[in-house]
């Protein structure tokens, strides 16, 4: 507030020189926190392009997956709007593989992996951030050590203990090396960190045990980085290629992000069924993500409190 | 206190990291003896193809009824792939001694198995059946350890096609029949319709030299040869075919597109490829399809057609190796390549198969035309297996030291030297 006041002091001492009128309203409608024309247009013009950015390439996919066979897909930008849309590649998507399976299969690993996401990384950041123990910095150490190696330093040694517990071709076996996340119980951890000692105090004080305080105090209070840590962990799991191909050899368990693979291949690759193929594995994401959207910008916030 | 924990706590995460990162390591080294391939043909095989379903899941499924119901007490659990990461599937497979019993592969994922003894040598369990397959396939899977790493299966070469739309606009001139007339020609479509002649790319590059004589190995693959006048001539002319705009700009830095890509939207005027990508091209531009016009690949005449040969190989851990081998046997035999290639675009490495009617028939179309075409240069031996040395890996190798070549920025003669460098310790980095 007292930035904008300095700010606007000299311009209004050198009003007199400009005679337009125009300024004038404007430095007011300022003064109250409102924006002017200017400002207003270019947030407008910086906002279309954002939209334009993200959303562009959805629509033109969304153009190539609605076009007609006898439509050519290739070209930049070639021609966006079909001139003879259908609906059909939406449905040889389905029958070329099946999609709906992979879709199934997904579907199951992301519940799982957001089942146990939330399950171990609630309770390991509650550990770390409010439980005293012996080798607690070291536990924390020994994370964030192994939290830097790629999936693929350590893809053989998983596959071997995997196998090992005679979980190869299983979904468990898919979600299980990937079952709690570190980024996850680093969020909790944080946002437990944030919550004030007095009020884990006033639960004692009234008579709460530590289960008790978890459940009723605790957990509501995180609410924000739940939602942050189901979204990763769905996120997470809907991604993963590689390791499911590893471990699976049954193609009736593929996730969908490889059974789409077989849409394009070098016998065939139909860009429409493809672009209809990616559009709808995009949907389960979005839909998480845009249900859990206002708990997941509470959640952010609630990181950068302690940052 | 405080400080002491700190200090335990960096040592363990370190020895933790340390641990981790040993663990990949000292798994399914070397191998032992032959697997015992003398045992009945019977019980339970895992077959593993690269991206065949759902095209093929018809062929496939038949010819394993077929095989299990000729050898009762046999079964084929199918298992396909998708080819993108198949070379990372294959090596975590490897190391920890998981692979299928017979694997689809084409030479190039191949090597690293075969360059370590991983895979059963056909040379020694099959040799009887080299006459059987056209013997630039045969060669295709010699990685000196194991001299056939796998029995040929199925084959791609190319044919050259043009957009007949651009040729045109450029006055018709003939087509290219040699990498060097390709350069020349598009030079030309450059100056007169102000497109691409032709993609280059990473893969395609050591077929470019290999077919204008230069070795790229030696006999035994422990240096590289690719510092030759040949070489340099050839380079020079794609340095300056850049500046014309004779290749596509974005070609050499950055490769979002492929050269299926460019050429589908018009902005080249030659692809060499396998006639599988008619399809995807028709799939795909419609309009440029129609337009094109297929010829003999080049090189045809100096038999240096480049080819890609599939193979299938059954690993040393192979648990039932009797049944795999004599499935693959099964799965590459004259009738059943040539009942592959009748339902798709590849070719069989059989001799017998290719001099099948099939292929001569008289051309209705240009999938047709180019069926015959390349069938015939299979038989006629007017293709040439690239030294197995050269994968992929020494494909990009090779491709990142001419890229600045071709942009200009280094001179020709230094790109080449630094290239043979690098590829001669990336040949010796194997031999140890």
């Amino acid at each position: 507030m007292t930035t904008t006041a300095a700010r606007t002091a000299p311009s209004v001492s050198s009003a007199p020189t400009t005679p337009t009128p125009v300024p004038k309203p404007r430095r007011r409608s300022r003064r109250r926190g409102a924006i002017g024309p200017l400002e207003r247009t270019i947030r407008w013009v910086l906002m279309i392009i954002a939209v334009a950015v993200v959303l562009g390439p959805l629509l033109w996919q969304l153009g190539t997956a609605l076009k007609g066979a006898g439509e050519a897909t290739v070209g930049f930008p070639g021609s966006l709007v079909p001139s003879d849309p259908t609906l059909e590649n939406f449905v040889t998507a389905f029958t070329a593989v099946p999609l709906g399976r992979y879709l199934l299969n997904s579907g199951a690993i992301a519940l799982l992996g957001v089942t146990f996401n939330l399950l171990l990384a609630t309770l390991t950041g509650y550990a770390l951030a409010r439980i005293p123990f012996r080798g607690r910095a070291l536990y924390i150490g020994v994370l964030l050590a192994t939290a830097a190696l790629p999936f693929e330093v350590i893809l053989i040694s998983t596959l071997l203990v995997t196998r090992g517990l005679g979980l190869q071709d299983t979904l468990l076996g898919v979600v299980l090396p990937q079952a709690v996340s570190i980024v996850s119980i680093l969020v909790m951890r944080q946002a437990f960190l944030a919550i004030p000692d007095e009020i884990e105090e006033a639960a004692t004080m009234d008579g709460a045990g530590a289960v008790r305080t978890f459940w009723s105090i605790m957990l509501p209070s995180v609410r924000g980085s739940i939602a942050v840590v189901a979204v990763l962990g769905f996120l997470d799991s809907w991604d993963q290629f590689l390791w499911p191909l590893v471990i699976l050899s049954d193609p009736a368990n593929y996730p969908v992000n490889v059974g789409v693979q077989f849409l394009a291949g070098a016998f065939s690759a139909d860009q429409r069924v493809i672009s209809a193929a990616a559009l709808i594995v995009m949907i389960p994401p979005l839909l998480v993500y845009f249900l859990l959207q206002k708990q997941v910008f509470t959640g952010l916030a609630e990181g950068a409190l302690k940052g | 206190m405080q400080r002491k924990t700190r200090t335990i706590s960096l040592a363990a995460a370190t020895a933790a990291a340390v641990a981790v990162a040993l663990s990949g390591c000292g798994l399914g080294s070397g191998t032992g003896a032959e697997a015992d391939v003398s045992g009945a043909v019977e019980g339970t095989i895992t077959f593993q193809t690269m991206q065949l379903s759902p095209t093929f899941d018809e062929y496939i499924n038949a010819a394993i009824d077929q095989f299990e119901s000729e050898n009762p007490g046999t079964t084929v659990k199918w298992t396909d792939i998708p080819s993108d990461q198949a070379a990372r599937k294959v090596s975590a497979d490897s190391a920890a001694g998981t692979l299928p019993d017979v694997m689809d592969l084409d030479a190039a994922t191949l090597a690293p198995l075969g360059r370590d003894s991983r895979v059963l040598d056909m040379s020694v369990q099959a040799a009887d059946l080299q006459d059987r397959y056209v013997a630039s396939a045969w060669e295709s899977f010699d990685y000196g350890a194991t001299a056939v790493a796998a029995l040929p299966w199925y084959l791609n070469s190319p044919v050259l096609m043009s957009n007949s739309a651009l040729v045109q606009q450029a006055g018709s001139p003939a087509a290219p029949t040699s990498y060097t007339e390709l350069l020349e020609v598009s030079k030309e479509i450059a100056e007169k319709t102000g497109k691409a002649g032709f993609q280059p790319t990473s893969i395609g590059f050591p077929n470019y030299l290999l077919s204008l004589g230069v070795p790229l190995v030696n006999d035994d693959s422990t240096e590289a040869i690719v510092d030759t006048p040949e070489a340099e001539e050839f380079l020079q002319n794609l340095a300056d075919l850049y500046t014309d705009g004779g290749i596509p700009a974005d070609s050499v830095t950055a490769a979002q597109r492929t050269e299926i890509d460019t050429f589908s939207q018009g902005e080249t005027a030659y692809l060499e490829t396998g006639p599988s990508r008619l399809k995807i091209i028709q799939q795909n531009a419609p309009q440029v399809f129609d337009a094109i016009t297929i010829d003999q690949p080049l090189g045809a005449q100096e038999s240096t057609t480049w080819v890609v040969a599939h193979g299938l190989a059954v690993p040393q851990t192979s648990k039932n190796a009797a049944t795999a081998v004599a499935f693959a046997e099964f799965l590459t035999s004259p009738e059943n390549q040539l009942a592959l290639a009748e339902q798709s675009s590849v070719f069989p490495s059989t001799a017998e198969s290719l001099q099948d009617p099939f292929f001569s028939a008289e051309p209705t179309d240009a999938a047709t035309q180019a069926r015959g075409i390349v069938a015939a240069s299979l038989f006629d031996g007017g293709t040439m297996a690239k030294p197995p040395a050269v994968d992929a890996e020494y494909a990009n190798t090779l491709w990142s030291s001419v890229q600045t070549a071709i942009t200009g920025e280094t001179p020709v003669k230094d790109a080449l030297a630094a290239a043979q460098t690098q590829l001669t310790e990336l040949l010796q980095s194997r031999v140890q």
